[in-house]
C-alpha cells in the first residue's frame, strides 16, 4: 500500500469529494488571473531583446532615424494619378498624418517627396513632387516626375502609373493594426478610393496576432465539442464523457493561469498552449474510460473497477505522459525565449493531466451514482464494429509481416529521401491563407511596385582612414553592391546615398545622361550634398541614408519577396561582392530590417528544434528500454515513432510545403504522441504475456481491449482537431494536419508494424531483463483458450488499407505555373475588363433561349456582382423572376480564384438552402447555352495564348488571340480564337474549335454602352453551331454602384433579395 | 377555417395600408397516383381507394409584395379530392410578414415553411414538421414541407448568424393514417386501414405545447458549420398509452452539422442527439428511448449534367438493455445502430427540360427500402409533366418503409404554372 499508485488513487478513491474540492479551489484561484492576461503578439520578441540582431536593428532604425512601414497602395485599369485623385490623395495623407503612431514627417507620398529638377537658367531646385516646377513651361504630371526619378521609380507608383503607394512609416508596430483601420475609415470618408490595398510586414504581424487570439477562441472550443462528440458516440453516456472534458479544460485553466500569474506574456506560441494540451489531457481519459467501460459490468462495482483500471493503466500513463513532458521540456534547452515558455509550460500541462487522471477520475467515476452506470458498458464490445476489425487486423499483420516489413522500409526510403529535400524557410506574411486581402495586397504591389519588404545595410566608417562614407571609393563600391543585387529577381530596388548625389550631379549637368554616375572627387561630393540643402532639399531626407557627421550610411533595400529564402540570397549575394571585391580598409556592414530579423529567428528555431528533438529522442529510448526492461522490447518500441515522424516531416519535403515556424514547433508534439500508442500496446502485452504465458494468446487479447482503446484514441483526437483544417491562417491548418497526421501514422504504424515485430523476436519477445524461465516460460496453447477465429474482417482491413494508400497518394498533387507573355498580359485585362468591370454592381438580365427549331424560352433574373479583388474572388447572386415555375429561386456563387466555387441554391416552396457540389464547370446555367464557366470565367492561366495578328469585330479594332487549354481535360474544345478589342478590351467575339478545326461554338458582344464610365457589354449572345440552338442575353438598369458588400453575399441574401428585385 | 379568415384579414389590414401592388402567380395541377396491388387492408369507399391513394385537381395562388420596410406572402392551395381524404378542400399554405426590424435583426412572422439542415431527404436537426404521407403519395416534394405557425427571429453578427423559431402549438409530423395508405399496427401487428389505425392522441393547441428551434450557424472558408437546438415532442407519435393510444411524448435535441466541398466531392455530416424527456433514462418500455442520430452524405458532379450522392444515416438507441428488456414478446424489436443508405441519380437532358432522378432509401438494419423513380419534362415555360413511383417494401411489416410496402404507387402529374 505504500507505492505512488496506491497512496493516489486510493486516496481519490476514499476522499472523493475531498478530491473535487481540492481541484475546484486550484482552479477557480487560478482561473482568476487569466483575464489580465498580458497579449504580445509580435514575432520579433522571438528572439530575446538583447539579441544582436535585435540591437543592430534598432541601434540602425535610430541612427537613421527609420521606421517600420506600412504600404498602402492604390491600383487602376488607367493612370490612376489624375488630378481629382491627387486631391483625395492628398487630404488622406494629411489625415494620416495627424493619426497616432505616425512619423508624420516621413510618409512617403506624391504630396510630401521631393523633386529634384533644374530651372532653365540652370539652377538646380528641390521641391515638393506634387509642387508647379518654377520656370518650366509644360508642367509634367506628378506620374512623369516619379518616373524620371530614380530614387522614387517603381517604388512610389509603377512606370505605367497604374499603381500608386504610400509609405507610411511606425513609430512602433503596435500601432500598425489600428493605423491600418483608420486608414480605412478615413478613405472612406473622403470617398473615391475604389481599388486599394494595405500591407507590410508591420500590418501582416500585427494582424496576425490579433486574428490568431481570435481563431484561438473559435478553434479550441470547436475542437472541444467536437472530441466531446465523439466521445459521446463511443462511450453513450454523458456524464461519464463529461469528465475528461472538465480534465482538459481544468488542466488548460491551471497551466494558462499558472503563466499569467508568473508574469510571463501570452505570446504567438503560448496562445497554442490549449490546443496543444486539449488531446494530450484527453488521451488519458480516453484510455480510462475505455478500460473502465469494458470493466465495471464484469465487477458491478464503481470501486473495484475502477481500482483494476488503475492498476492495469497506472504504469502505462506514467510513462506515456512522463515522454510526452519529455519531448516539451526539451524545447527549454532552445535560445528562443517564447519557446522556452512554451516547451515549459506545455510539460507542466502533462504533468498536470497525468495528475488529474490518476486522482480526478477515480473521485468521479467513484461519485458517479449507480442508476448512471447501470447499463454504461454493457453492449457486446466484441460486437461492435471496432470489435469486429481489430483482431482481424490483428492477425492480418501477424501474417503479413514481411510485405508489411517491406512497405515500411520502402516508406521510411521514400521519407528520407523527402527529408533532405525539405526548404526552410518562413514568411509571416504566409501565415495568412492565399485569399487573405494582405497576401493579395503583397502579390499586386510585388508585382507592380518595388515590393513591400524592406531590409537594411549599414556601412560603417567610423574606423576607416577618414571616418567618413563621403568618398568617391566608398560611394562606388555602394553602388556597385546595388548593380549586383539589382540582378536578383526579388529585389525591386535599392536607394542609398548614391542615388542622391547621381541625381543632383545629373541635373547640374543639365541632364547629360553620361554624368548619371557617382563623381570620383570627394569635394565633388560634398559640393552635390551642400547644393542638394541649399537648393530646398530637407536635410532629414539625406540623414535617413547617411549619418549627420557622415561616418555611416545604409542602404535600402526593397524586396518584393519576403521569404526567408529570398532574403537570405540577397544576404549571401552581398556577402560574395563583399569577398570578391575588397571594400575600403576598416569599412563594417550590419543587417537590419524586420526581413532579416526572421531570419535569424528561424535559424535558431531550426537549429534548436532539430536539437532538441534528437536529445529527447534518445532519452525517450532509454526511457523506453527502462519501461520495458528490455533492451529488444524498448528499441521496437521506438518504431512506430521513427516511422511516424519520418513519414510526417517526409510528406513535408515531398509536397515543398516550406519548414517554418509552425512546422519546428511540432516537432516535439509529434515525438510525444506518437510513442503513447507503443508503450500501451508493448506494456499491456508485457502484462498480459505474464499472466497467460503464451505469445499467441497474449496478442489476441491485445487487439480486444487495448487495442479498441488506442483505436478510440486515435478516431477522437484526429477527427477532434478536423475544424482546424478550415482556420484562415496557415499555422492552424498545420497543427490540424499534423494532429491527424500523428495519430493516423502511429496508430497504424503500432497496430500493423509492432505485431510483425514482436513476432518475429519469438517466443522471448516479452520477457523483461532478468526473467526467471518458471515465471516466464511459454506454455502451450489449450483447445479451449483458441477464440473462434473468422477472416471476415481481413477483407475490410484489406479495404481500409487500399483506401488509405490511395488517399495518401492523392495528397501529392501539384500545380502547374503561368507563363509569362504579352498574350497573356492582353487576355489578363481582357479577363478583367469582362468579369470584374468596376468593382461589381448590378443588372436586370433577359435571357432568350433559342432552339434549332427557332422555338424561344425565356428567363428572367437579376444579378448582382462583388469583387474582392481583380482576376482574384467574386461573389455572384442571381434572384430568378420567370418563368414562374423557378420564380424567387436564388442562386449564390463565390468564385475562388484558386480552386473550386462554391454554389448555393434557395428553393423557396421548402425554404430550403441546398449546396451545389461545384465542380460542373461545363454544365449549362439555367438551361441554356451558357456554361457556368461562360458566366463566371474561364481563368486565362489555364490557356496557353498566342497572338494572332489584328483584325475588326463588331466594327471595332481588335486583336486575335488564340487560347490552347494547358490540361485538354479542361475544356470540351480544341483551342478557341479571341477577338479582343483594342480600346475596351472587351471579348468581342470569341470562336470555340473542335479537332477538325471547325468551328463549334461562338460568342459575340452585340452591344457596348458605357455605363458609370465603363465599358459594358450589355447584349451578347452564344450560337451552338452543332445543336444550332442560341442564347442571347441582355442587361438592362446596370450600374456599378453597389453598397453590398463581399460578406452580404451569404444565406440572409438568398432568402431575402433585395426588395428592387421582387418588385 | 376562423384563424384562416382572421390571419387573412390581418394581412390585408396591415398591407392594405402599404399601398401594395402584389405579384399574383400560381399553378394548377392535376395528381393522379395508382397503387400497383390493390391493397385490402383499406376501406372501401365511393372511389376505390384500395387502387388510388391519390386523385385530385390542386390549384395553388400566391400573393406577394415586398418594400423597403417588409414583404408579406400569401399561399393558398384549392384542392377538389375525389378521394375525399384531404382534410379541407382549401389550405392555406403560407401566410406571413417579413420584417427587417433593424440591419442585424429579421422578423418573419405566420404561417411558414422553414427548412434547415445538410441532408438530402433525411434529417436529423431539422425537426419542421414533415409531410409523409405526401410524400410517398406523389405529390411534389415541396410537399414533404407543411407550413408550421412561426415566429422566426434572425439575429445577424458578424458571420454568425442565430436564429430562433417559436411556435405556440405542436404541429407533428403528417404520417399515413390509413386513409390514402395502410399502416402497421403494432397492437394488432398488422398492416391495417384507417378504422383499425392505433388511436393517436393530439397534443392540446396550447402554448404549453408550444415548440422552440434554434440554430447558430457561421463558415470557415468553404466549410459551412450549425448548432442546432430544439425543445418541443417527439414530431411521430413516439409514445404508448397503457390504453392502446399513441401520443406525442416530449423531446429535446441538440446537434451540430458541417457541410463543405472535399476535393471535388461535397461532403455534409450531421449530428443530433434526441433526448427523450419523458424516458431519460430509458426505463418506459412504452415510450422511445433517447437516441443520437447522424448522417454522412457526399456528393458529386459526374461530367455534364449528372449528379450523384451517397448518404449513410445512423441511429444509435440509447440504454438499449433497457429497451430489450421491456420488449413486447414476439413484438417489432430494432437494433441498438439503426443503419440507413440513401442513394441519388440525376440527370438533365434535353436542354434542361428533362429531369431524370431516382432517390432511394436502403435500411441496412431494418432490411427496408423506398425507391423513388421520377422523370419531368417541361412541355413549355409553362407545362410540365411529370411521372414516377413511390416503390415501399421490406422484411418486416413494423419498419418504416416495410409497413407500406403494399402501398408502392405510380403517379403523374400535370403542372400548368402562371
Amino acid at each position: 500500500m505504500n507505492d505512488p499508485k496506491n497512496r493516489l488513487v486510493g486516496f481519490a478513491i476514499n476522499y472523493p469529494k475531498t478530491v473535487m474540492a481540492i481541484v475546484a479551489i486550484i482552479t477557480i484561484a487560478l482561473a482568476i488571473p487569466i483575464p489580465f492576461a498580458k497579449i504580445d503578439t509580435d514575432p520579433e520578441n522571438m528572439l530575446s531583446q538583447d539579441e544582436l540582431v535585435r540591437i543592430t536593428h534598432s541601434r540602425i532604425k535610430e541612427e537613421f532615424s527609420l521606421s517600420d512601414y506600412l504600404v498602402v497602395g492604390f491600383t487602376s485599369e488607367t493612370n490612376v494619378l489624375t488630378d481629382d485623385f491627387s486631391r483625395r490623395l492628398e487630404l488622406l495623407v494629411e489625415k494620416i498624418e495627424e493619426m497616432d503612431g505616425v512619423v508624420a514627417e516621413d510618409v512617403m507620398a506624391p504630396s510630401t517627396v521631393d523633386d529634384i529638377y533644374r530651372t532653365p537658367d540652370g539652377s538646380l531646385v528641390v521641391g515638393r513632387l506634387s509642387d508647379q516646377r518654377t520656370g518650366w513651361d509644360r508642367q509634367p504630371s506628378v506620374a512623369e516626375k516619379i518616373a524620371e526619378n530614380p530614387i522614387l521609380r517603381g517604388k512610389l507608383a509603377s512606370v505605367d502609373g497604374r499603381v500608386v503607394a504610400l509609405y507610411i512609416p511606425l513609430e512602433s508596430k503596435k500601432y500598425a493594426h489600428e493605423v491600418g483601420e483608420k486608414i480605412k475609415t478615413a478613405m472612406a470618408e473622403i470617398g473615391g478610393f475604389t481599388s486599394y490595398h494595405i500591407t507590410g510586414l508591420p500590418i501582416a504581424q500585427e494582424t496576425f496576432g490579433k486574428e490568431m487570439f481570435k481563431q484561438m477562441g473559435l478553434s479550441a472550443p470547436l475542437a472541444g465539442i467536437l472530441i466531446f462528440v465523439l466521445m459521446l458516440f463511443f462511450f453513450h453516456k454523458l456524464k461519464v464523457v463529461l469528465a475528461p472534458m472538465i480534465l482538459a479544460v481544468v488542466t488548460i485553466i491551471w497551466t494558462m493561469g499558472l503563466l499569467i500569474l508568473m508574469g510571463y506574456t501570452v505570446h504567438i506560441m503560448s496562445s497554442m498552449i490549449p490546443i496543444f494540451l486539449m488531446p494530450i489531457a484527453v488521451l488519458n481519459s480516453i484510455h480510462i474510460l475505455s478500460e473502465f467501460h469494458e470493466r465495471y459490468q464484469k465487477s458491478k462495482s464503481r470501486r473495484q473497477a475502477i481500482i483494476s483500471t488503475m492498476d492495469t493503466l497506472f504504469g502505462p500513463m506514467i510513462f506515456t505522459s512522463l515522454t510526452t513532458v519529455v519531448g516539451f521540456a526539451s524545447l527549454m534547452s532552445a535560445s528562443i525565449p517564447p519557446v522556452k515558455v512554451f516547451g515549459a509550460f506545455v510539460a507542466f500541462g502533462v504533468g498536470v493531466a497525468w495528475l488529474l487522471s490518476v486522482t480526478f477520475n477515480p473521485a468521479y467515476a467513484v461519485l458517479l451514482s449507480k442508476r448512471t452506470l447501470s447499463t454504461f458498458g454493457r453492449m457486446d464490445e466484441k460486437r461492435s464494429l471496432m470489435g469486429k476489425i481489430m483482431p482481424a487486423l490483428g492477425r492480418y499483420a501477424i501474417r503479413s509481416r514481411w510485405p508489411i516489413l517491406l512497405v515500411t522500409i520502402l516508406a521510411l526510403v521514400v521519407s528520407v529521401y523527402g527529408i533532405s529535400q525539405i526548404v526552410v524557410n518562413d514568411n509571416p506574411t504566409k501565415w495568412f491563407k492565399k485569399s487573405h486581402p494582405i497576401r493579395v495586397a503583397e502579390q499586386e504591389l510585388g508585382r507592380h511596385l518595388a515590393g513591400t519588404y524592406m531590409a537594411y545595410l549599414e556601412f560603417d566608417a567610423s574606423n576607416t582612414e577618414d571616418e567618413s562614407v563621403k568618398n568617391p571609393e566608398t560611394l562606388h563600391y555602394m553602388e556597385g553592391l546595388q548593380k549586383r543585387l539589382a540582378l536578383l529577381p526579388q529585389v525591386g530596388s535599392t536607394t542609398g546615398i548614391t542615388d542622391i548625389v547621381k541625381k543632383v550631379r545629373f541635373e547640374l549637368n543639365n541632364g547629360d545622361s553620361t554624368t548619371y554616375a557617382v563623381p570620383n572627387d570627394a569635394n565633388e561630393i560634398a559640393q552635390e550634398l551642400f547644393l542638394y540643402e541649399v537648393a530646398g532639399g530637407d536635410p532629414e531626407d539625406l540623414y535617413k541614408f547617411i549619418t549627420p557627421d557622415g561616418d555611416k550610411a545604409v542602404m535600402w533595400i526593397q524586396l518584393r519577396d519576403g521569404d526567408n529564402t529570398a532574403v537570405e540570397e540577397v544576404v549571401a549575394a552581398a556577402q560574395q561582392y563583399f569577398a570578391q571585391y575588397a571594400a575600403p580598409a576598416g569599412m563594417k556592414f550590419d543587417w537590419g530590417g524586420l526581413t532579416y530579423i526572421n531570419v535569424i529567428w528561424q535559424e535558431k528555431m531550426v537549429v534548436g528544434m532539430r536539437n532538441s528533438l534528437l536529445g529527447s529522442f534518445i532519452v525517450v529510448a532509454l526511457m523506453m528500454v527502462f519501461l520495458l526492461r528490455s533492451v529488444v522490447l524498448g528499441l521496437i518500441s521506438m518504431i512506430p515513432l521513427t516511422v511516424t515522424i519520418s513519414l510526417v516531416y517526409g510528406m513535408v519535403g515531398l509536397t515543398g510545403k516550406a519548414y517554418d515556424m509552425p512546422i519546428a514547433v511540432l516537432s516535439s508534439l509529434t515525438l510525444g504522441l506518437s510513442i503513447d500508442f507503443a508503450i500501451h500496446f508493448l506494456k499491456r502485452g508485457q502484462a498480459i504475456y505474464k499472466k497467460v504465458k503464451n505469445l499467441k494468446l497474449t496478442m489476441d487479447e491485445l487487439f480486444e481491449e487495448p487495442a479498441r482503446a488506442i483505436a478510440r484514441n486515435i478516431v477522437i483526437i484526429a477527427l477532434g482537431f478536423v475544424p482546424l483544417l478550415f482556420s484562415d491562417l496557415v499555422p492552424y491548418v498545420t497543427v490540424g494536419i499534423f494532429f491527424l497526421a500523428i495519430m493516423a501514422l502511429s496508430g497504424l504504424a503500432t497496430f500493423m508494424i509492432l505485431p510483425g515485430l514482436v513476432s518475429f523476436r519469438g517466443k522471448r519477445v516479452f520477457w523483461p531483463w532478468g526473467a526467471r524461465a518458471e515465471t516466464w516460460e511459454e506454455r502451450p496453447v489449450l483447445d479451449e483458450e483458441t477464440p473462434n477465429q473468422s477472416t471476415k474482417g481481413d477483407s475490410i482491413v484489406k479495404q481500409a488499407l487500399a483506401v488509405f494508400i490511395a488517399a495518401s497518394v492523392t495528397i501529392g498533387a501539384g500545380i502547374a505555373l503561368a507563363q509569362d507573355q504579352p498574350a497573356v498580359q492582353l487576355m489578363n485585362e481582357s479577363h478583367n475588363a469582362y468579369y470584374y468591370a468596376g468593382d461589381g454592381g448590378q443588372a436586370q438580365v433577359s435571357m432568350v433561349l433559342t432552339n434549332k427549331k427557332a422555338r424561344t424560352r425565356e428567363r428572367e433574373f437579376w444579378m448582382l456582382r462583388r469583387d474582392l479583388a481583380d482576376m482574384g474572388d467574386q461573389r455572384y447572386y442571381t434572384y430568378f423572376i420567370k418563368p414562374a415555375d423557378v420564380s424567387r429561386t436564388a442562386f449564390l456563387v463565390h468564385k475562388n480564384a484558386q480552386g473550386n466555387d462554391d454554389r448555393w441554391l434557395y428553393v423557396p416552396s421548402l425554404d430550403l438552402v441546398k449546396r451545389i457540389a461545384a465542380d460542373d464547370r461545363r454544365s449549362s446555367f439555367v438551361g441554356s447555352d451558357f456554361t457556368y464557366e461562360d458566366v463566371s470565367g474561364r481563368l486565362p492561366f489555364l490557356d496557353n495564348h498566342e497572338i494572332l495578328g489584328a483584325d475588326t469585330a463588331l466594327g471595332r479594332q481588335a486583336t486575335k488571340v488564340k487560347s490552347t487549354p494547358k490540361d485538354a481535360g479542361t475544356a470540351e474544345y480544341q483551342y478557341r480564337i479571341t477577338w479582343i478589342d483594342n480600346e475596351t478590351r472587351l471579348p468581342l467575339r470569341e470562336d470555340y474549335f473542335d479537332k477538325n478545326n471547325a468551328v463549334v461554338r461562338r460568342f459575340t458582344i452585340d452591344k457596348i454602352e458605357t455605363i458609370e464610365g465603363i465599358p459594358t457589354a450589355s447584349r451578347r449572345t452564344i450560337h451552338d453551331l452543332d445543336k444550332g440552338s442560341s442564347t442571347t442575353i441582355s442587361f438592362t438598369n446596370i450600374t456599378y454602384k453597389t453598397e453590398m458588400k463581399p460578406d452580404d453575399f451569404n444565406e440572409r441574401l438568398l432568402k431575402n433579395p433585395p426588395s428592387a428585385y421582387t418588385r | 377555417m376562423n384563424r384562416i379568415a382572421i390571419t387573412l384579414l390581418a394581412w390585408a389590414v396591415l398591407w392594405g395600408s402599404a399601398n401594395a401592388q402584389p405579384v399574383i402567380e400560381g399553378f394548377v395541377e392535376a395528381n393522379q397516383a395508382a397503387r400497383l396491388e390493390q391493397n385490402d387492408a383499406l376501406g372501401d369507399g365511393d372511389f376505390g381507394e384500395r387502387s388510388y391513394p391519390r386523385s385530385e385537381f390542386r390549384a395553388q395562388l400566391t400573393a406577394r409584395d415586398a418594400g423597403d420596410r417588409g414583404s408579406f406572402f400569401l399561399r393558398i392551395d384549392v384542392i377538389s379530392d375525389a378521394t375525399k381524404h384531404s382534410r379541407s378542400s382549401i389550405d392555406l399554405r403560407e401566410a406571413y410578414l417579413k420584417l427587417p426590424a433593424a440591419p442585424w435583426l429579421d422578423l418573419k412572422v405566420g404561417r411558414q415553411v422553414a427548412t434547415w439542415g445538410t441532408g438530402d431527404l433525411i434529417f436529423a436537426n431539422d425537426l419542421f414538421a414533415k409531410d409523409w404521407e405526401a410524400f410517398f403519395t406523389g405529390l411534389d416534394d415541396a410537399y414533404l414541407k407543411p407550413p408550421q405557425d412561426l415566429l422566426r427571429v434572425s439575429v445577424y453578427r458578424g458571420g454568425l448568424t442565430a436564429e430562433a423559431a417559436i411556435s405556440p402549438y405542436f404541429t407533428p409530423d403528417n404520417l399515413p393514417d390509413g386513409t390514402r395508405l395502410s399502416v402497421y399496427n403494432p397492437f394488432l401487428q398488422q398492416p391495417v386501414g384507417y378504422d383499425l389505425a392505433p388511436a393517436i392522441e393530439q397534443r392540446a393547441k396550447t402554448f404549453r405545447n408550444g415548440e422552440l428551434f434554434g440554430r447558430i450557424f457561421g463558415s470557415q472558408g468553404s466549410m459551412e458549420w450549425a448548432l442546432y437546438g430544439y425543445k418541443g415532442f417527439w414530431p411521430t407519435p413516439q409514445g404508448a398509452a397503457m390504453s392502446g393510444t399513441l401520443f406525442y411524448p416530449r423531446m429535446w435535441s441538440g446537434g451540430a452539422s458541417v457541410r463543405m466541398p472535399v476535393g471535388a466531392f461535397l461532403v455534409n455530416a450531421e449530428g443530433a442527439a434526441y433526448i427523450s424527456q419523458d424516458d431519460a433514462d430509458g426505463h418506459d418500455p412504452l415510450i422511445a428511448n433517447s437516441q443520437l442520430r447522424g448522417f454522412v452524405g457526399a456528393e458529386k458532379n459526374l461530367g455534364r449534367e449528372w449528379t450523384v450522392g451517397v448518404q449513410y444515416y445512423g441511429e444509435l438507441m440509447m440504454d438499449y438493455d433497457e429497451y430489450r428488456a421491456g420488449l413486447m414478446p414476439g413484438g417489432p424489436e430494432f437494433d441498438e445502430l439503426r443503419s440507413t443508405l440513401t442513394t441519388r441519380i440525376n440527370k438533365f437532358l434535353l436542354e434542361q427540360n428533362l429531369q431524370l432522378t431516382a432517390f432511394a432509401y436502403w435500411g441496412v438494419s431494418d432490411q427496408d427500402w423506398h425507391v423513388r423513380p421520377a422523370a419531368s419534362y417541361k412541355i413549355s415555360d409553362e407545362i410540365k409533366v411529370t411521372v414516377g413511383g413511390s416503390l415501399l417494401g421490406g422484411d418486416q411489416p413494423y419498419t418504416m418503409f416495410g409497413q407500406f410496402q403494399d402501398n408502392s404507387n405510380i403517379f403523374a402529374r400535370v403542372r400548368y404554372s402562371f
